[in-house]
């Protein structure tokens, strides 16, 4: 029988670079609006609460952040021969960007345009061994004129660009490749934890939230903590897969199929030891695989909910995913639904007294 | 027969055939050419269509190379990512991230050219271009063996994936393999035209193999039509991109058909190079001297097939090819369509003699 990936489909191929979150926004009110209270913080980050069985001073509130943003790139001017110079947005390697398709959002509607690339028969033999850099890059939308590319495309500086890369079931059906894992997987995380409850009923309140800009910066987590205020936060993320060509044992990251990552430690948190413990139990409880994982060069959206007020138990936990940061990342169906089984017992097991204990 | 440019482009493009691997190109190219005259093929896999005007002699060859740039699976490594080797003139930092098409003798499954997270990177990784033998395919294959499974042998072709796209001004089209299927769609198109024209000579429409790893197919199909003269079909490379300094800049798109007057494969016969910057003063077609130190074309071994062999190439300006996303102009298109044919249409048994008098 095939997957249902409609949810994962839907939110990996909606355009939302950090700033410009609004379509992954919408999708999301639509798809929980029935179950929960909706909230926005100041910045544009999206608060659905969803109450368990009772509510009250005793009822925790555990946060579940999953950002909305997708990295990306902005238009930053048109050239006099109408090619678009572009700002990056959030983390990009130099080396695959080139000869990538790409959507620009213009006041006027999508265009498309790719990002150009000197064929290598013009290339001398010292270009050959240099890495073509971000701001020697170009994109070529077709317009013959900075004229034609302003006043009959509608590009603006300023105006968003996205990867273009379709959902794609690949081979094994478990297996999916698309854009934008990172994060439209946390989003949908949270949203089938909220269907899920509705079901199960849970003793706390929680809050899913899209968060936005986590990619130039976590900012979006930091007044979303602020407007939650929550006793535990949990966040949905990708995690690194490395499981590939090149990487030693020394190096491994994760695995894809090998169940969901938990941090032991990344770029801008330690977890909350007891809570990293309460997750490794459940999962054994629960029968859901895990593997430990660090990411000194990283920071998610815990980063700033972990130290928000006078600071919040706080785990990451993560999909495996490969090639984050690119066109096209590819993940197994089987750790989406281990880590969903993982977020969901997590808050099940959450109860005032779980959550007390977490900081005595 | 429904000849609609954009129809054309989309199919012949649409074809996953590189060098070595040209079945589906052909088949494509069989289907529009049948009509136009009676096709053969060499013993490489090159598709010969002839088509007799109102003379026997002389024998126009016009060919174009149906092969795309792609890669072939190497070997399968134990965790079931597929090593390749290119095939073809492949610049490595075009390749990590990008779509890819694996064609098993099962079918053709997804993949991707694996990349490292800059998350991983040391800053001095960042730096270093990636090698090409460093990357490697995923195909979502759990181990060698779920990949041989899914049908993946050494051998197998590999494409890459780019979904034609009509651009906002759409006289401009983006996608894959425009080298030098664009030659392809103008050899179609020609081929079409001359049928209902009069033209005093034979034509040969040749779709030649294996242009990409070293012009062999036109080896071989040259030798077959044992031709007069010839008229090699291309796409050239457009240069007008940031970049590149103004002076620089010696092809553009928009500015029409592109004639040789030198690159490394060819200096070509100087009559036939007037006859041909002639007919497109006589005919108002815009066109662009093309004369360059890199890149060759079949016309590289066809010049020197047997005792020698007049010819020119005549290309399609395309911007970023031997990556996944070239752009062309339809308008470029169009002019070469109809310079070639005007040419074609002049060259008499007098004046193609002419050439090596």
């Amino acid at each position: 029988m095939n997957r249902d990936n409609s949810l994962l489909k839907e939110l990996t191929e909606a355009h939302g670079i950090s700033g410009y979150e609004k379509e992954i926004r919408d999708i999301l009110i639509r798809r929980l609006k029935a179950e929960t209270n909706i909230t926005r913080d100041r910045m544009g980050s999206v608060i659905f609460e969803k109450k368990g069985g009772g509510s009250g001073p005793g009822f925790p509130k555990i946060m579940l952040p999953g950002h909305m943003d997708e990295i990306g790139f902005m238009v930053r001017y048109i050239t006099e021969e109408g090619f678009i110079k572009f700002i990056p947005v959030g983390g990009w390697y130099d080396q695959v960007i080139l000869a990538q398709k790409v959507i620009i959002k213009t006041g006027k509607g999508d265009i498309t345009g790719v990002v150009g690339s000197k064929p290598p028969h013009i290339m001398t033999a010292e270009e050959r061994t240099k890495v073509v850099e971000k701001k020697d890059m170009f994109i070529d939308i077709g317009a013959s004129s900075k004229k034609e590319a302003e006043e009959e495309f509608g590009v603006t500086p300023g105006d968003p660009i996205v990867p273009d890369c379709p959902f794609t079931v690949m081979k094994n059906k478990k297996i999916l490749m698309a854009k934008a894992f990172d994060n439209r997987i946390g989003c949908a995380l949270f949203v089938e934890v909220i269907k899920a409850l509705k079901k199960t009923g849970h003793k706390n309140t929680v809050y899913g939230v899209g968060t936005v800009q986590e990619e130039v910066g976590c900012r979006g987590a930091k007044t979303s903590a602020f407007s939650v205020n929550p006793d535990v936060c949990l966040v949905a993320e990708v995690a690194i897969a490395n499981d590939v060509p090149g990487t030693t044992a020394d190096n491994m990251s994760c695995k894809l199929g090998k169940g969901p990552g938990i941090s032991i430690l990344d770029g801008s948190m330690i977890p909350n030891i007891k809570l990293r413990e309460l997750a490794l139990s459940v999962a054994k409880k629960h029968k859901v695989p895990v593997q430990l994982f660090s990411m000194p060069g990283g920071g998610t959206d815990g980063g700033p909910a972990h130290v928000n007020a006078g600071g919040v138990p706080s785990l990451y936990i993560g999909v495996p995913t490969r090639y984050i940061h690119t066109h096209v990342g590819i993940i197994n169906t089987d750790d989406y639904d281990n880590t969903l089984k993982l977020m969901l017992e997590m808050v099940k097991a959450l109860d005032a007294k779980t959550v007390k204990g977490l900081t005595e | 027969m429904n000849l609609d440019t954009y129809t054309l482009l989309k199919d012949l493009t649409g074809a996953d055939a590189p060098s070595g691997y040209e079945k589906e190109a052909r088949e494509v190219l069989a289907g529009y050419l049948k009509a136009a005259g009676e096709l053969s093929t060499d013993k490489l896999g090159s598709l010969i269509c002839r088509q007799q005007g109102s003379a026997v002699a002389p024998k126009i060859m016009l060919a174009a190379h149906m092969d795309e740039i792609g890669f072939m699976v190497k070997n399968i490594t134990s965790g079931g990512f597929i090593k390749f080797l290119p095939l073809g003139g492949w610049f490595s930092q075009v390749l990590p991230a990008k779509r890819v098409k694996v064609k098993t003798a099962r079918g053709p499954i997804p993949g991707v050219i694996g990349s490292k997270p800059p998350h991983l990177m040391t800053a001095g990784e960042q730096k270093k271009p990636l090698a090409m033998e460093d990357l490697f395919i995923d195909i979502g294959a759990g181990s060698r063996k779920e990949a041989e499974r899914f049908g993946v042998r050494p051998g197998d072709p590999i494409v890459p994936v780019f979904e034609f796209t009509v651009l906002k001004n759409p006289d401009l089209l983006a996608g894959k393999a425009f080298d030098n299927r664009a030659g392809c769609a103008v050899l179609t198109k020609v081929l079409h035209k001359l049928k209902k024209e009069k033209h005093p000579n034979t034509v040969y429409g040749t779709a030649t193999v294996q242009e990409e790893v070293g012009l062999r197919g036109a080896h071989t199909a040259a030798f077959e039509v044992a031709p007069d003269a010839a008229i090699i079909l291309e796409c050239r490379i457009a240069n007008d991109f940031p970049g590149v300094d103004a002076q620089d800049i010696y092809s553009r798109m928009g500015k029409g058909p592109q004639i040789t007057f030198h690159d490394p494969g060819m200096i070509p016969n100087r009559k036939f190079r007037d006859l041909v910057v002639k007919t497109a003063k006589e005919e108002n077609i815009p066109c662009q001297i093309y004369a360059v130190n890199t890149g060759g074309t079949d016309a590289g071994v066809v010049h020197k097939s047997r005792s020698g062999v007049p010819s020119i190439v005549i290309g399609v300006p395309v911007r970023y090819f031997h990556s996944h996303a070239g752009i062309l102009r339809r308008s470029d298109f169009e002019q070469v369509v109809s310079l070639v044919t005007e040419v074609v249409k002049r060259m008499d048994d007098a004046v193609v003699s002419g050439f090596t008098e």
